[in-house]
């Protein structure tokens, strides 16, 4: 029974979570020397506060293993799991437990190294907080998960404000997207214009204690467009779901137009941004570049997929050695515009190729 | 053998289910409807998957009160089912098997009676749409279920499957007098022949339509 916890429910959770479990040990046994780990340990040892953030940290991964392992329970694929609950008591705790305490297992062993020092350094009160997270981490989730499989599957609700839209309004194409997005993945919608407002914000601030050309902005742009990849990726999923609309006669240039609205609408927010912070010492036509620039770029990298049949693992790494590239590109000082008319090309070509079945129906 | 009282079931402000009183015995059933009328819908709240306000009994047995207990006397063969996608159809027999107390021997009669001994080690993403039909009607058959629901059952699968899903489902029926409810759009009077009644999902209840399917 173990291997089929750790097939639905470990494994998928390490796989989902590698490129931050790679960056943790990266920075935690590439970065750091085990002198450093032994200080920071010491110091959350014996300060209380510092052992409680310690512990709201650790809490937190607990939150987001419950989490995940929630969602994959009321996932439809996953229905089959809730059998679970037909176990003997006994097994299905062990069940339950075992898929927890599996993904628990990197702050589990972070709690035992602070809990050494702790116990070496007579810091009984932080042991003792330590010492009751251990149990309280495996326990709490698999209570909440036993109520989950007994009973029936919690519903999806759409808000008042939505249900409004869709009785009122028929949709338009180019808003498809969005609703796609806000109802299944407005998580990566906020932490993408989370990470974009950052690079915007983060470059700016060069511009207020110097001045710079516009190889600094160029590549705040950068980052700030390259952000929206989960979208990108996303776009691509959410176009496969439209492939049963590709035989419906659209003329090229709509669908041409949808795409364009919908990115246009899904980057306003950096175009505003940018606006705002952008330097006065550069020329207001640098923006414009700037901005077309990355749209253009969104645009191109939505397109590739369909340009050529990428497997997954080929498309993340055309993303990042694409970014390379223009990250060195743009610290040459190559121009902008050009870059932006190629990205626009591209997608033109692509998205001419994608209805190009149904503009020869047309005609 | 399966009783429903006060079953209410809304969707936002839509009332998809509104059943006051319904008692199923032991004997084949056949729900009709047409499309959205909430078939499907009333075989996930009867078999506790999705929630509703009322209470449903199986031999006195409340799905409220014990769903443990509840959930081991019936289950559900999805229309379209889906499986994770790395388990392979070994994975999930001896999971259910062990879940619905299944014993090897019942297992390997489901695994004949739906061929399905070449799949055994093949993980879900390599199976076919007729493949996760049969795993699914396999996985409801398994331990004792005292009601088995099947959504659209007759659809993808293979003739011989078929043949020997029916013959399945008679022995079923005859040993150990498990009741069917069946939701069905295929014309099948020529593979099912002897529902006891055939019920009709009417504005949100179910009406008894005859006793015998036409």
């Amino acid at each position: 029974m173990n291997s089929v916890v750790v097939k639905t429910l470990s494994t998928p959770f390490y796989r989902a979570n590698a490129a931050f479990f790679m960056v943790a040990i990266y920075v935690a046994f590439g970065l750091m020397r085990g002198s450093d780990h032994i200080a920071i340990a010491q110091m959350i040892a014996v300060s209380m506060p510092l052992s409680a953030f310690a512990l709201l940290l650790l809490s937190a991964y607990v939150l987001k293993t419950f989490l995940f392992i929630r969602n994959q329970l009321i996932h439809p694929s996953y229905r089959v799991i809730r059998e679970a609950a037909l176990f003997q008591p006994k097994e299905m705790w062990t069940f339950l437990a075992v898929a927890q305490f599996t993904v628990n297992l990197p702050v589990l062993f972070y709690a035992l190294f602070v809990m050494y020092f702790q116990a070496a350094m007579g810091a009984w009160g932080n042991f003792l907080a330590f010492f009751c997270f251990i149990p309280l981490s495996t326990a709490a989730p698999c209570l909440l998960y036993r109520n989950l499989i007994y009973g029936p599957l919690p519903e999806k609700r759409l808000w008042t404000g939505r249900r409004i839209i869709d009785k009122k309004f028929c949709k338009p194409q180019f808003t498809w997207f969005l609703f796609h997005l806000a109802d299944n993945k407005p998580g990566n919608l906020f932490l993408t214009k989370l990470l974009s407002f950052a690079s915007v914000g983060a470059f700016a601030l060069f511009h207020a204690t110097d001045d710079y050309d516009w190889r600094v902005a160029g590549l705040g742009a950068l980052f700030a467009f390259s952000a929206n990849l989960p979208l990108i990726i996303e776009y691509n999923e959410f176009d496969r779901l439209m492939q049963v609309f590709r035989n419906v006669p659209v003329k090229a240039w709509k669908g041409i137009a949808d795409v364009a609205a919908t990115w246009f609408i899904l980057l306003i927010p950096e175009f505003l941004l940018s606006w705002r912070l952008f330097p006065s010492s550069l020329p207001l036509e640098t923006y414009f570049i700037l901005m077309g620039f990355g749209y253009a770029f969104c645009l191109a990298l939505v397109q590739i997929p369909l340009l050529r049949n990428w497997n997954d693992k080929a498309l993340i790494r055309l993303h990042f050695f694409t970014i390379i590239s223009l990250f060195i590109y743009i610290l040459y000082g190559f121009s902008l515009l050009l870059l932006a008319v190629l990205f626009a090309i591209v997608f033109l070509y692509g998205r001419i190729g994608y209805y190009r079945f149904i503009v020869k129906k047309d005609n | 053998m399966l009783e429903i009282t006060r079953l209410r079931k809304t969707y936002s402000e839509r009332t998809v289910l509104d059943i006051p009183h319904m008692v199923f015995e032991k004997g084949a059933y056949a729900i009709k409807g047409s499309n959205g009328s909430g078939k499907t819908t009333f075989f996930k709240c009867i078999c506790g998957i999705a929630g509703f306000e009322g209470d449903c009994l199986i031999e006195g047995v409340s799905m409220k009160k014990e769903p443990v207990a509840y959930r081991r006397l019936i289950s559900l063969a999805e229309a379209e089912p889906q499986f994770p996608r790395f388990l392979t159809l070994n994975d999930l027999l001896r999971f259910v098997g062990k879940a619905r107390r299944a014993g090897d021997l019942q297992i390997e009669e489901l695994k004949e009676a739906f061929d399905l001994e070449s799949f055994m080690t093949q993980p879900v993403r390599t199976w076919s749409s007729g493949m996760l039909k049969k795993a699914a009607l396999a996985l409801a058959f398994m331990g004792n279920p005292k009601i088995i629901c099947l959504d659209e059952p007759f659809t993808t699968i293979d003739r011989p499957s078929l043949r020997n899903f029916i013959e399945l489902a008679a022995k079923y029926r005859r040993q150990y007098g498990t009741a069917f409810l069946i939701s069905s759009h295929v014309k099948d009077a020529h593979t099912w022949r002897d529902y006891d009644a055939v019920y009709e999902i009417v504005n949100a209840n179910l009406v008894i339509r005859s006793g015998q399917d036409e």
